[in-house]
């Protein structure tokens, strides 16, 4: 386990509630909230750090410096009977003030500072409402900001509170009730269907531990993307735990037809002309998961196709590569791909998995109802949707198929509180509409033979 | 022995849960030549033994299923000695306070031991779970409990009160949780048992000036910790059902106000093409040559009904009857002969509509900068 923030990784930067997943490189810019700055000074530091931006820059800061800043305030009034709304005359510092402070170097925390001492109604605030005022302006000027390990926690906030749609409106109550649903633990073998950027396979991934297995169900002839399982650092072991298989391949399993093998790897050795070597490296091909994770989150994703950018003494390395090269490579990942195919198809043929977890777009009854083979009895499963009605009708399949029971569908209601002294309440804003999850046991429904009934 | 999951047959000593409904499961250890009484008759422990998980089970008056234990079963049967910690919120503390396999816990108080399943479950086989229980005879249930269920190499339980006595652990563990009447005093505790390098605290509480002293306190510069927040949880699970209301008469009964009402330009041109929302529910048609069986009214009633000019004079409104062998017994909408059926999910009419307050924060001494100002 390391403790200290590496560059090469990918890390968690937070700047008050705002969260953003970036891979450091060295001497590669980080556009995070408007702050421009390279990585390099944070190599070393300790996670969960905070940083000062200073000249396009990091600084590591620590408490003595920041309670210089804090400007300490001592008058404050008793409630709001002296408050006349201003509309906004209340500031004496105008906008071309502020942009000249900045220009000149000023942290955002004297800018604050600068901000309280001409705000004529500040010191007539009860200490409530300057606390509030502050808070306001440090989410505005504040040039502070940490880096954290990246946790499966932290990507599934990072996703719930920036890109909500891309994982289906999930909530933390969902996410996390998902994986205690099924049981999953270091050593399970999962069966997951998710299009949610490799948010749940992260989870899943973390709770896994060193060893199981997931089989991996994607649309379309290659795995989709899995930005926010990029994020986790895995090695290259762990990696290997995920099995991608194509749901196009479901029915000829079901139906007992064998996997197609793959053209291209039984090509391999005729191909010796140039112009099908050409043909064969430019035909649509998606880079396999890892590649790209090198490649998200950049600002600028300059890196041309296929090529290998490789890290030799901290200096980055780009390998052009020839057309024959790059059919070598294909080829390697093709393989590679094959085998997992293979792998997960005898998974799901055994019919011994330890769960099933499904969260995507698509309408669950004929998925689920094709997967439940795979399961062992006895087995959980959970799966969620945005919408309440596929899963009453995968709810209604399922009771009258009697291969599951224990089945439940959920809504969860969540709330956060602002907890304060004498100012404690839910807050103000909560998330609501964020799906339905639906768990169950499978069961076997024939009576075994084993049993004598008296 | 029973939360290994590698086996697939019962073997003596597992636990196993019975499950004879959806609220009426049994927690049960198989004991050679014991008999367990359930409300389907005698379940033999000998005969059970070799059976396969999630495989229905002959007892004298009737079958079961027998399932293998898992944290969250083990939850729904477990015998109460304390009020216990449910599905929902054990989700939320091992997501929140980032369990895995390897992680060290402890926990204040076990209880019934509830979430600490759970707990083991996550960070086995490699993580720890030192649990603190001061009541003498919870203390020993649990031990007992944890011994059984094969779980001891990733527990440790110890008879002790947190406040006074502290963890037994020092700087070693990645997450605390507390679930005490005064989680507060109980904080510098906490911070001694995690890890310098950093961890992660949770505290449950049902009452919110708990949550208040304890906020307050891990906000207090110095502290070591941050990024406070605090969360409330409520589960409702639905009973999916078909249900079938009766749609009332309007006077319908003359053809002429029928046709009136249900054409183009009346108040109900669109009301009878449901048939195209079956999913959300349909109308039940009853005719008076078939009463009581149901038939679907015709699809996309409205639109042939434009397309095609010369019908309209034969027909009542909208609804027509010759449509084909199958629509013959389709007949205008009247009070008597028609419900509205749809399928829908049914809440109970009460849930846990609290069950506490989960606070949760970071500690992180060695970098934990106080950044809030004017507290």
């Amino acid at each position: 386990m390391n403790d200290y923030i590496t560059l090469g990784e990918s890390v968690i930067l937070k700047k008050g509630d705002v969260l953003k997943a970036v891979k450091l490189l060295p001497k590669k810019l980080i556009v995070f909230e408007r702050m421009r700055f390279v990585p390099d000074n944070a190599e070393g530091a300790l996670f969960g750090s905070t940083f000062k931006i200073d000249r396009g820059g990091l600084v590591l800061v620590n408490q003595e410096e920041v309670n210089q800043e804090k400007n300490a305030v001592t008058q404050s009034g008793q409630d709001n009977r002296g408050i006349v709304d201003t509309h906004g005359d209340s500031q004496t510092l105008k906008r071309e003030c502020i942009l000249q402070m900045k220009e000149e170097g000023q942290s955002g925390e004297q800018i604050i500072g600068n901000l309280v001492n001409n705000s004529s109604t500040f010191t007539g605030k009860t200490k409530f409402s300057q606390t509030k005022y502050v808070k306001k302006k440090q989410k505005k000027y504040s040039s502070y900001i940490q880096i954290h390990k990246p946790t499966a926690r932290l990507i599934c906030k990072l996703y719930i509170n920036r890109e909500p749609a891309k994982i289906l409106n999930m909530n933390l109550d969902s996410i996390s009730q998902i994986v205690t649903a099924t049981n999953i633990r270091q050593g399970s073998k999962v069966v997951v269907l998710e299009t949610c950027s490799g948010m749940l396979l992260a989870l899943i991934m973390e709770r896994l531990g060193l060893e199981g297995c997931v089989v991996n169900l994607h649309v379309g002839e290659t795995p989709s993307n899995l930005f926010a399982l990029s994020h986790l650092n895995l090695s290259e072991d762990k990696w290997k735990l995920i099995n991608s298989f194509p749901l196009s391949q479901l029915g000829p399993l079901i139906a007992g037809h064998p996997l197609p093998s793959d053209p291209l790897l039984n090509a391999e050795v005729e191909v010796k002309d140039p112009e099908m070597i050409y043909s064969l490296t430019h035909e649509q091909d998606v880079v396999v998961v890892e590649e790209k994770a090198n490649l998200m989150s950049q600002d600028g994703n300059d890196e041309p196709d296929k090529d290998t950018t490789s890290f030799v003494n901290g200096k980055r390395k780009r390998h052009y590569l020839t057309d024959s090269e790059k059919l070598a490579v294909k080829i390697e990942r093709r393989k590679k791909r094959h085998e997992q195919k293979e792998f997960a198809y005898n998974c799901l043929q055994k019919g011994q998995m330890d769960a099933i977890i499904m969260a995507c777009r698509f309408h669950p009854t004929p998925i689920f109802m094709s997967l439940m083979g795979s399961l062992a009895p006895s087995k959980p499963f959970a799966i969620y949707h945005e919408y309440q009605e596929p899963l009453m009708e995968l709810f209604v399949q399922l009771s009258v198929s009697n291969s599951a029971i224990n089945l439940q569908l959920c809504e969860t209601f969540m709330r956060n509180y602002q907890v304060l002294s004498e100012r404690t309440h839910p807050h103000v804003m909560m998330s609501t509409g964020r799906g339905y999850l639906l768990t169950g046991t499978k069961v076997n429904k024939e009576l075994p033979s084993t049993n004598k009934s008296d | 022995m029973g939360f290994d999951t590698s086996r697939s047959n019962v073997a003596y000593n597992d636990l196993v849960i019975v499950f004879m409904g959806h609220d009426s499961m049994l927690p049960v250890t198989v004991k050679q030549g014991e008999i367990t009484q359930t409300k389907f008759g005698a379940l033999k422990h000998n005969e059970l033994v070799g059976h396969e998980f999630g495989a229905k089970f002959n007892c004298t008056k009737g079958w079961v299923y027998i399932l293998q234990p898992t944290p969250e079963l083990w939850t729904t049967t477990l015998p109460h000695r304390t009020q216990i910690l449910y599905a929902p919120d054990i989700a939320m503390i091992t997501f929140q306070l980032e369990l895995k396999p390897g992680s060290v816990v402890c926990e204040s108080g076990t209880g019934s031991g509830s979430l600490s399943h759970a707990i083991i479950r996550t960070v086995a086989p490699t993580g720890h779970l030192h649990t603190v229980e001061f009541n003498q005879d919870r203390y020993e249930k649990a031990g007992v409990e944890f011994e059984n269920h094969g779980l001891s190499k990733n527990v440790t339980i110890y008879h002790r009160d947190v406040i006074n006595d502290g963890f037994p652990v020092e700087n070693a563990a990645d997450a605390v949780f507390l679930d005490i009447p005064r989680p507060d005093e109980a904080l510098p505790q906490a911070a001694k048992a995690l890890k310098s390098s950093g961890g992660r605290i949770c505290s449950f509480s049902p009452c919110i000036e708990q949550t208040q002293r304890f906020c307050a306190l891990l906000r207090r510069p110095g502290s070591g910790f941050r990024d406070v927040e605090t969360i409330e949880i409520v589960r409702k699970s639905h009973n999916v059902k078909r249900v079938n209301i009766p749609v009332a008469d309007i006077g319908l009964g003359n053809p002429e106000v029928k046709q009136h009402v249900l054409s183009d330009k009346g108040p109900l041109n669109y009301a009878y093409e449901t048939g195209d929302d079956l999913a959300i529910g349909h109308v039940i048609v009853r005719t008076n040559q078939e009463a009581g069986k149901p038939c679907k009214p015709p699809k996309r009633q409205k639109v042939e009904n434009v397309d095609s000019q010369e019908s309209n004079s034969e027909a009542s409104g909208n609804v027509q009857q010759k449509k084909g062998p199958e629509d013959k017994g389709y007949t205008a909408p009247s009070a008597t002969k028609f419900g509205y059926s749809f399928r829908t999910c049914i809440a109970p009419k009460e849930i846990y509509g609290h069950t506490g307050y989960l606070t949760f924060a970071s500690y992180c001494p060695e970098v934990c900068l106080d950044l809030d100002w004017c507290q």
